[in-house]
């Protein structure tokens, strides 16, 4: 247990220990959904996209009476990790990196890739564990 | 075994390389082929020893699991495979203090019965028949083109209406629903599906009207800021005292086809209820007053 977890105050039975540092995301499966999410991150980081669905990016929570008037983000409500402290990995079946793996996938269009890409192409899978007879149709190299 | 070591050494080597203080892990892979919880699944004890005698009822997703939770690693079940939702898993996350939440993303066809549904139950409007056809051409559907694979998901997709709409209680409204859901694998449209809903409807004295939904719907685009909700809030539960040791994390139910409960407990399904649900856990962690939109102190 970080020693900053103990520094919150006692008189409450609910401690949250502080997003300090940076965060992790580990992603088995590198296909659509993880490079349009890791794209999309990368993009909403440079500024040049919004992340529109997300409730912890846009999202706000209404707090006491209405009349109170307090409904401040989430995100400034709870401690959560900052997009800036994001980093990635991922295992695939494939070989290709994130970059290639989105322009496969064909979710977002080539200009916008394009603009992450030194971001994208840097993350490469790991080494899959993958069992044939769970995923009948998918066929990775051999 | 040698797999899941593989796995926590990659778990352990990317914290290491990354710098990262916290990690989570957050499954985007494809949908297995179903399987239904066996003896090896009971507790970590046979799961371990499943492991050992490579037992072919683990599947792949659940080592990913296994590792994640082992080094206390959270884990997020963005399909409907089985993974974390078998008692090994549960005694692990609570053994290790490592969050879990699945399953199966909640984003299409799901999405827009479980925002639907909710509104005819409360105006009880009854309803027989809910009709749903997809096409799409991503490796999901590739995959869902497989009988197995699309048993998996079909159980994942049809109990969301029995929940929400609770026949039981309301015989006469939702005491005859015909629910057919079906996937069409159609390479043209890539990522872009498309999916069909007929639903037929009743109201006062029984007189029946319909309902058709078309939705050209961007599976990823509304998968992808879930996942990134989830990594999140996944981070925020392993660091809250009061949620990391308590396994599934019910209160992330709004991002999920079938929410993961304990043994015993049905889901909540209602996209509304699973909203506050999520909201008033954020107001209890900060110890705010819960919102129950009474409002009669208004008045006084």
């Amino acid at each position: 247990m970080p020693a900053s977890t103990k520094q919150v105050k006692e008189n409450t039975d609910s401690e949250i220990a502080p997003a300090k540092g940076k965060l992790g995301v580990m992603i088995p499966g590198m296909g659509a959904v993880a490079t349009t999410f890791v794209a999309g991150v990368e993009a909403v980081r440079k500024g040049i996209s919004t992340p529109i669905g997300s409730l912890t990016q846009m999202g706000t929570i209404r707090l006491g009476k209405r009349t109170e008037g307090r409904s401040p983000k989430i995100q400034d409500f709870v401690p959560l990790a900052k997009l800036s402290d994001l980093v990635f990995t991922g295992w695939d079946i494939f070989e290709d990196d994130m970059y290639a793996a989105a322009r496969n996938a064909g979710v977002l269009e080539v200009s916008l890739l394009d603009q992450v890409k030194p971001f994208l192409s840097k993350i490469k899978p790991r080494k899959a564990v993958f069992d044939k007879n769970y995923v009948k149709s998918s066929t990775g190299p051999t | 075994m040698e797999l899941a070591e593989q796995l926590r050494d990659d778990i352990r080597d990317f914290k290491k390389s990354s710098g990262a203080e916290r990690l989570v892990m957050i499954w985007c892979g494809s949908t297995e082929t179903f399987i239904k919880p066996g003896k090896v699944h009971k507790s970590v004890e046979t799961f371990e020893k499943g492991l050992l005698a490579s037992d072919a009822s683990i599947a792949p997703s659940m080592i990913y699991a296994y590792a994640a939770l082992k080094e206390g690693v959270p884990f997020a079940n963005g399909a409907p495979n089985l993974t974390v939702d078998i008692g090994a898993m549960l005694e692990l996350s609570k053994q290790m203090e490592a969050p879990i939440c699945g399953k199966d993303y909640k984003t299409g066809q799901t999405l827009i019965k479980t925002i639907l549904a909710p509104g005819f139950k409360a105006r009880m409007i009854g309803l027989n028949g809910w009709f749903s056809t997809n096409i799409l051409g991503n490796r999901d559907g590739e995959v869902l083109d497989d009988p197995g694979s699309f048993k998996t998901k079909e159980e994942s997709k049809l109990s969301v209406l029995e929940h929400i709409l609770q026949p039981e209680l309301y015989p006469e409204l939702y005491g005859h629903i015909c629910h057919k859901v079906r996937i069409n694998y159609y390479p043209p449209r890539g990522d872009n599906k498309e999916g069909w809903d007929n639903i037929d409807i009743f109201g006062w004295l029984g007189y029946p009207m319909q309902i058709k939904v078309d939705f050209l719907c961007r599976d990823s685009i509304l998968a992808a800021p879930i996942v990134l909700d989830l990594v999140l809030f996944l981070d925020l539960a392993k660091r809250s005292s009061e949620l990391r040791g308590i396994g599934i994390q019910e209160w992330l139910s709004f991002y999920f086809k079938s929410p993961m409960t304990p043994p015993g407990l049905y889901p909540e399904h209602d996209l509304f209820i699973q909203s506050m649900k999520l909201k008033n856990t954020l107001r209890h962690l900060k110890r705010e007053e819960m919102i129950t939109h009474l409002g009669l102190e208004y008045y006084d």
